[in-house]
């Protein structure tokens, strides 16, 4: 019945709105003003190109909730709120109820205002109407956006990981549904205590997937949110090559900084291991180790004997040479040795920063080993880690750490063997 | 009453295109004269593991035969990538039915169907050997969603 031609001049506009929502998401230029100036020009473009449409052909109400919903949706591509996108969108819905696109720009701009409840309720209605895995990431979203500074934060955050894990069933292949599950699992990773290294595996294999859609490989927070877990699980080059990966697609990102600080505490441990480690101190140190009771399960080892990855049922004894301080939350950092005076890095989780000291003798129960070897810029890292996710995991001069020395007082049963 | 075992299989199976696959999978193991949902979700998961790696083992050995054309080599080494991707998904999707979350472990299943077909789809032409052997893969994959999908029924 429709005129093929009568759809053309709505379909142009809405490729318009498309192409100029994909330039907001992909245009990183040095100068940021050269953007928002860009995106104002394009959305001029675009609006002139929607009010050209005759009026006899935006006169149906199907075809004037899309016209509504254009509208609504090019003034809103700037980051502020602008009351005239809300109110064209809002008229959009009432137009059309079944316009999913129009319910996702309105709960987008009264996000914006303010409003958040709002625009979770605006969210949860269009989800009534069917799902939609494009809504479903907009929530996942704003339910993390909800818990700053929520009592129930926790709570909110793992709505948001079940939110966005619905949106990958709809559509596995999604890759940004995919990055919104990686940053949701990031950020219950950080509102837990930044201890649980498993959200970080979740968070990190979420990311991987995203990254097999080819639409984003021009998103560069992708590249910074999965250097970011990468980081905190000490996959340093892979942290490295990913935030100068995303230097270069977004500028104003702060991941040359994040390089930086990599880099300087990589540079802190080889300065420590080369030229701070006194023989006769070292010596001194790993002589005063003494053997320490441990259940009949564990087997005392050097580090030499260590795999690759977790050493169950293995204890390591070692004292404690520096505090390496660091820019990041966590993990702590600590360079060790054992009695066959071999020198490890020791990262440790979960506890506080005043429990271990220079000097003190620690017992390091099923540790994770990494023997690392990177190279970035010419300059070459080498050398062994050892990494703790629970405090469990630590004697401290022989005896175990009570919870208040946690970061975290929560019972987990992951480690219980 | 709940249904387990035999009966339980049964009605998992009727509804399945290639149900004699499905019951003669369900019903290999030792334990699934007395299986309850979850354990024949297991059952099918760990048929489903070890037949990815015996594609990826297949696909191991075609990458060293050197009189490969180089376009079907890049194929392979494209495909084993993904084949070693499904395995760690079928893996997290067993620890995610052990954990008692149903929908995450509907995310590393479909995960892992996907990462099959984009195995498939990096191989060129249309009846290579792995294409036909991921066919069982992916019907035992869709065992485990559909026994997911019925704990998931369940719990509502």
């Amino acid at each position: 019945m429709s005129n093929p031609r009568e759809e053309e001049p709505l379909s142009r506009a809405a490729r318009a709105a498309e192409d100029l929502y994909h330039l907001r998401d992909t245009y990183f230029p040095p100068n940021p003003d050269d953007r928002i100036s860009k995106l104002q020009h394009e959305s001029d473009l675009a609006l002139q190109l929607l009010d050209s449409i005759p009026p006899e052909q935006r006169k149906s109400p199907m075809q004037r909730a899309t016209f509504e919903y254009l509208r609504g949706k090019m003034l809103d591509v700037f980051p502020n709120y602008r009351k005239e996108a809300e109110d064209h969108l809002s008229k959009a819905v009432k137009l059309n109820p079944s316009l999913a696109d129009a319910w996702l720009c309105l709960g987008n701009c009264i996000w914006k205002k303010g409003d958040l409840t709002a625009a979770k309720n605006c969210l949860s209605l269009a989800l009534g109407k069917g799902p939609n895995k494009k809504i479903l990431c907009q929530l996942s979203m704003l339910k993390r956006k909800m818990s700053q500074g929520a009592e129930n934060q926790a709570e909110l955050v793992e709505e948001s990981i079940q939110h966005a894990k619905e949106a990958i069933t709809l559509d596995v292949k999604d890759g940004n549904a995919w990055y919104n599950l990686g940053n949701a699992c990031l950020t219950s990773f950080f509102v837990t205590g930044a201890w649980d290294h498993t959200k970080l595996l979740h968070s990190l294999k979420a990311y991987q997937n995203a990254e097999k859609d080819e639409s984003m490989k021009s998103n560069p927070d992708l590249f910074f949110n999965g250097a970011t877990v990468n980081k905190y699980l000490e996959n340093y080059q892979r942290a490295l090559s990913g935030f100068e990966a995303a230097a270069l697609k977004d500028p104003g990102l702060n991941a040359v900084e994040e390089v930086q600080k990599i880099v300087n505490l990589l540079d802190k441990v080889d300065n420590l291991l080369k030229g701070h480690v006194r023989a006769k101190r070292m010596a001194s140190l790993a002589s005063s180790l003494v053997a320490v009771d441990l259940k009949s399960s564990y087997r005392r080892v050097t580090i030499d004997l260590l795999s690759e990855g977790p050493n169950r049922a293995l204890a390591l004894e070692g004292k404690v040479f520096f505090f390496v301080r660091s820019e990041s939350v966590a993990p702590l950092y600590y360079l060790l040795c054992d009695s066959n005076q071999s020198c490890f890095v020791l990262s440790i989780y979960g506890v506080r920063t005043d429990v271990i000291k220079e000097g003190d003798q620690l017992t390091l129960l099923d540790p994770y080993f990494r023997d690392v070897d990177l190279s970035w810029k010419e300059k070459r890292y080498q050398f062994k880690s050892i990494r703790l996710d629970f405090y469990e995991q630590v004697l401290v001069n022989g005896k175990a750490l009570t919870p208040q020395q946690a970061i975290r007082t929560s019972i987990y049963a992951q480690h219980k063997p | 009453e709940e249904k387990i075992g035999k009966e339980l299989i049964k009605s998992i199976c009727k509804n399945r295109g290639n149900d004699e696959l499905c019951m003669q999978v369900l019903s290999s193991d030792p334990d699934s004269d007395h299986a309850d949902l979850q354990e024949l979700a297991l059952i099918s998961l760990k048929a489903a593991a070890s037949n990815a790696s015996g594609i990826l083992n297949d696909c191991k050995r075609m990458i060293d035969n050197q009189d490969l054309e180089p376009k079907i080599q890049q194929g392979l080494a494209d495909c084993k990538e993904n084949l070693l991707d499904a395995e760690g998904q079928i893996q997290d999707a067993v620890a995610s039915i052990l954990n008692n979350d149903k929908l995450d472990a509907q995310v590393w299943l479909k995960a892992a169907l996907a990462a099959i077909d984009t195995c498939d789809d990096s191989i060129p032409g249309d009846d290579d050997v792995l294409s036909r052997k991921s066919v069982s893969f992916r019907q035992l994959c869709n065992i485990a969603v559909a026994i997911n999908k019925a704990m998931l029924a369940a719990r509502t």
